[in-house]
């Protein structure tokens, strides 16, 4: 797991997971706040609209009330009444009080007085109306009030009651020109309708609504004590329900907003928790991929995390332990494995050795008795050889002396031919030459015979014995003589060393091994200058040293560790076994309780180092196989 | 059933009573008797001062009872067309006109009202009718400029009155009269009267206030009245502004209410009725003419009283006579009419207007008249046929100095 893509993965992970269900839940708080909201909205709406609506109401009311209050204080003004039957006279003052007559409010009333039968007696205009003919008269007459409000005129008649009965009557008449100045009422109204008896459009603010009836939002009532009139309200849907729509955008952005949080808010938990979370992982990872049970991971991050992080780092310690104990006894099981396999290698090769030391012994008995048969008739040969010669000289000077004094006879010149032509002078010499090679030759015979008697041991396998482990050196060289004599130099320094306890035969096995080795990695190098294999001794306080160095390849570094391995072998199968080296740390280490070190400098070779104890029970040695 | 109940059913037998002998007369029947003479009535049957339209029509209905029952007029009975002017002039010169319209109609007899006499003037000029003026008192209703004269009173003249009331109030000791007036040709009428007497005495109003019909109050002017200090009030008021005003002086201060002298506006309508707790507390006379109660003793009285109460459910004694005055005019009016009608042998308004100013006597209730009108004096009464009444504690006139 790279850091960076999990951390992106992780993230995206988490991205893709809250977000569509945040955006979820915001579109549907934001829907449930939308629709609430403007089912309140309208819900308010229609609420104002109706206190706008009973506003316009009442104020339109107010308006034809205070009409109408003015029109019925007029008729019910003594000077008016009084002016109704001071006929002769009433020019003096009427004329001058009606004219300053006003209805109150804006727009211009035409106010008249009419006597009984509607017939104008005043007017604050200029003209005057009769209104006897007007079908509302005869009513107004029997002293009801009268109100009409049309698309031509807006009426209120009141009648001069004296005494109970109609003498008269105020009527106020507004002409529609005057509308728009009385009905323009500030009520805040988007759109403002008055209409009058079937429903016919008397009036409306503003005077030409641009807009489609549908932009509105209506409310129409009629006005109270003014039954034939209308009044209607009107609402831009737009502008009244404009802040649902401020508060839809409003929603949309902090939806927006929030969904921008949600992402900072995320990156943040990402990098508070996904990235000590990933960390951990990818501890963990390493951790688990490597092994290392000795890393840790950084206990960082949020409390939760880093507990994480701490019980991760126990449960590791807690493993660690767990896995050294498990490597101790694996070791131990190795170890036991090995002990076994080197037992088995070590029996199998015992096995051998016995078979090959029986042999070995066998043949060195059965030559032994031929070899000292044919030496001691050798040295028998030779005594006679040298007696056959002084006869052979003496018959010469005979010969020679016969020959200076008297003509050679022919037979001895062809002796003396024959003599010349099969070399008997070289051979007489040489014979004694031979003779003595001859004798080298059984000497070393033998010597092989008795180094394959000593080496066999057969019988002293496994049994402690004082040797000098300088004599082992030179028996295994002249053993491995044939393995290492066509390509190597056996340089020899060896120091003076005293006899010391322990298992002869297992240790030149063990020099045998390691010179076998070196030779043969000598060898295997295929150079034509020979190699050198220097073997030096030395004591060194209680023990004997011995270091067996080569010019060879060397050993990989790679392999280093290994080589006491058995079975562990480099070489082509069936070439070795790979228990040399295996068997030879189990002599010198375990059973001698030395130590076999083995280096490789860099110029090249490999340098073994042997450091056996010289007493066996004071090195406290392992000696298991002592009977 | 309250007294009221049982006014109100009386005023519905009599108005039936009215239309039947209406009806009869335009019936037709009785066949021998002849088409009917119509005799009009023009005053205020139902507003403020409908008790004297009432009045005036009783005394109508009796004299035209007896004419009939004496065989009528030229053969032809008498009969009484009622219209209501309401005390509006524009309604009398409407009803002027209606009743003009009508042929056998000889006359109209007016209402109370000055002002709607005054607005009728030029109508019953133009429509040549006789109007009768039973009531009201107005100087320029008889004293008109028209010639011929169509208008004859049997009735207060203010001119009369005034120099009458300032008189009484002179004889009982007051100096500095205020003059309290209603705004229109009746109050004016008086103003010129009142002052032109004061005058005489070489005295001058304290001051001279006027209210509008209508009016619901007269504090203002009772105030400047009081700064004015005046000493006594000369009131020219009919009923409802009378009783507004009386109401307005009985809220006074005892010592800032001033003795009241009316004319006699007041008497036309449910005055006392309205007034009676106010009046206990003010001290109100006012002009009267006629009184059955101080007539009880003349025969013609006496008898005129007795079929008064025998006809009128509403009646059961002389004191329940309402405004006597009208009925007492209007009866001397008809019968005036009849004999002017008989000396002229026709209803033609031109010839019965003329042989109006032809009748030599008549005996009538309130005085004797002889003649009751000339060519050039149409009122019928004088300064001496006034006297001062009161209204006792039961709301009868009572005249002042009566036994």
């Amino acid at each position: 797991m790279k850091k960076e893509t999990a951390h992106t993965r992780l993230y995206l992970s988490l991205f893709l997971r809250v977000t569509p269900l945040a955006v979820a839940m915001f579109l549907v708080i934001g829907y449930i706040v939308v629709t609430r909201t403007t089912e309140s909205a309208l819900v308010r709406v229609r609420v104002n609209h109706t206190s706008q609506q009973r506003h316009a109401e009442l104020i339109l009311k107010r308006k034809l009330d205070t009409l109408k209050d003015s029109v019925k204080l007029l008729a019910a003004n003594d000077l008016v009444i009084n002016a109704l039957i001071d006929v002769e006279n009433r020019s003096h003052y009427l004329p001058i009080f009606f004219r300053s007559l006003r209805i109150p409010g804006p727009g211009r009333a035409n106010i008249s007085l009419v006597d009984y039968k509607g017939w104008p007696i005043i007017s604050n205009q200029n003209a005057t109306t009769s209104y006897a003919a007007e079908s509302f008269w005869e009513a107004v007459s029997r002293g009801r009030e009268y109100f009409t409000l049309t698309a031509e005129r807006l009426l209120f008649a009141a009648p001069v009651v004296y005494h109970g009965a109609a003498e008269g009557a105020v009527i106020v008449e507004y002409p529609s020109v005057q509308y728009p100045l009385i009905f323009n009422i500030g009520v805040g109204t988007d759109a403002f309708v008055i209409t009058g008896k079937n429903g016919n459009k008397l009036f409306s603010h503003p005077p030409k609504i641009k807009l489609s009836r549908d932009s509105f939002f209506w409310q129409k009532t009629t006005l109270e004590g003014y039954g034939a009139v209308s009044i209607e309200t009107g609402m831009i849907k737009e502008y009244a329900l404009g802040p649902v729509k401020s508060l839809e955008n409003f929603l949309l952005i902090a939806i927006c907003l929030n969904i921008l949080a949600l992402l900072a808010s995320l990156s943040m938990t990402a990098h508070i928790v996904t990235r000590p979370i990933v960390n951990l992982t990818i501890a963990i990872q390493k951790i688990t991929n490597s092994g290392e049970l000795n890393r840790r991971v950084e206990e960082a991050g949020p409390r939760e995390l880093s507990e994480i992080s701490k019980v991760f780092n126990r449960l590791i310690s807690q493993l660690q332990k767990t896995m050294i104990s498990r490597g101790e006894l694996q070791a131990k099981i190795q170890e036991r494995t090995r002990e076994i396999e080197q037992m088995h290698g070590q029996m199998v090769m015992q096995e051998k050795m016995a078979s090959v030391g029986q042999l070995a012994a066998g043949i060195a008995h059965e030559l032994n008795n031929p070899i000292n048969f044919v030496r001691t008739n050798f040295a028998t040969l030779t005594e006679n050889f040298t007696d056959l010669e002084a006869v052979f000289k003496d018959y010469r000077r005979f010969a020679e002396g016969y020959e200076a004094r008297y003509d050679s006879p022919a037979e001895l010149t062809a002796v003396r031919a024959k003599e010349s032509t099969l070399q008997i002078d070289y051979i007489l010499d040489d014979i004694p030459a031979l003779f003595q090679e001859s004798e080298r030759g059984f000497e070393r015979i033998a010597r092989i015979i008795q180094s394959m008697r000593d080496f066999s041991h057969v019988d002293y396998t496994g049994d402690l014995s004082y040797f000098n482990i300088n004599n082992g050196i030179e028996d295994t060289l002249v053993i491995a003589r044939n393995v290492y004599k066509y390509h190597s130099d056996i340089q020899t320094d060896l120091g003076d060393l005293p006899d010391i306890q322990c298992l002869p035969e297992q240790l030149n096995q063990v020099f045998l091994n390691l010179i076998v080795n070196s030779a043969q990695a000598i060898e295997a190098q295929q150079k034509r200058a020979k190699g050198v294999i220097a073997i030096r001794t030395w004591r060194e306080g209680k023990h004997v040293c011995c270091e067996i160095a080569d010019n060879g390849p060397g050993i990989p570094k790679e392999i280093l560790s290994r080589i006491y391995e058995p079975f562990f072998t480099t070489k082509a199968p069936g070439k070795g076994t790979g228990l040399g080296l295996s068997i030879s740390y189990d002599i010198i280490v375990r059973k001698h309780g030395g130590e076999l070190s083995v280096d490789c400098p860099r110029d090249g070779g490999t340098v073994f180092t042997l450091r056996i104890p010289m007493d066996l029970q004071t090195a406290g040695g392992k000696d298991e196989n002592r009977a | 059933m309250t007294s009221k109940h049982l006014q109100k059913l009386r005023g519905f037998f009599r108005l039936t009573a009215g239309l039947l002998v209406v009806l009869s007369v335009l019936g037709g029947q009785p066949a021998a008797a002849g088409r009917a003479v119509l005799i009009g009535l023009d005053a205020d049957m139902s507003s403020g001062s409908a008790e004297s339209g009432m009045a005036i029509q009783r005394g109508i209905e009796l004299a035209i009872d007896e004419i009939n029952a004496g065989g009528g007029v030229l053969g032809r009975p008498l009969s009484l067309v009622v219209r209501d002017h309401h005390g509006n002039p524009s309604r009398g010169i409407d009803n002027i006109i209606a009743l003009a319209g009508r042929p056998e109609l000889v006359a109209v007899v007016g209402g109370l009202h000055t002002p709607v006499a005054l607005a009728e003037l030029k109508t019953i000029h133009e429509q040549r009718i006789i109007y009768l003026g039973p009531w009201a008192a107005g100087t320029t209703v008889v004293a008109n400029g028209y010639a011929p004269n169509f208008v004859f009173r049997v009735s207060v003249r203010d001119e009369f009155a005034g120099g009458y009331l300032v008189n009484q109030i002179l004889k009982r000791g007051f100096e500095r009269p205020a003059l309290l007036l209603e705004n229109t040709g009746w109050g004016r009428s008086n103003e010129k009267a009142i002052k032109s007497a004061l005058a005489l005495h070489g005295l001058a109003p304290a001051t001279v206030q006027w209210f509008n019909w209508g009016a619901k109050q007269v504090s203002d002017q009772l105030q400047v009245i009081d700064y004015s200090r005046a000493d006594v009030i000369l009131l020219v008021a009919n009923a409802p502004e009378g009783e507004v005003v009386m109401k307005d002086i009985a809220a006074l201060q005892m010592d800032k209410r001033r003795p009241v002298i009316s004319h006699w506006g007041i008497t036309g309508g449910h005055f006392f009725r309205d007034t009676r707790q106010a009046l206990e507390k003010t001290d109100l006379t006012f002009l009267q003419t006629f009184s059955f109660l101080a007539t009880a003793s003349v025969p013609r009285s006496a008898t005129v009283a007795r079929a008064y109460i025998a006809r009128y459910d509403d009646c059961d004694t002389v004191e329940q006579i309402k405004s006597p005055v009208g009925t007492a005019h209007a009866y001397d009016l008809v019968h005036i009419l009849a004999l002017a009608i008989k000396a002229a042998r026709s209803i033609d308004r031109d010839r019965v207007r003329a042989a109006l100013e032809q009748v030599k006597h008549y005996p009538g209730l309130v005085r004797d008249y002889a003649p009751p009108f000339t060519a050039r004096r149409h009122d019928a009464l004088t300064g001496d046929d006034f006297h001062l009444a009161r209204f006792n504690g039961n709301g009868i006139i009572v005249k002042i100095g009566a036994r």
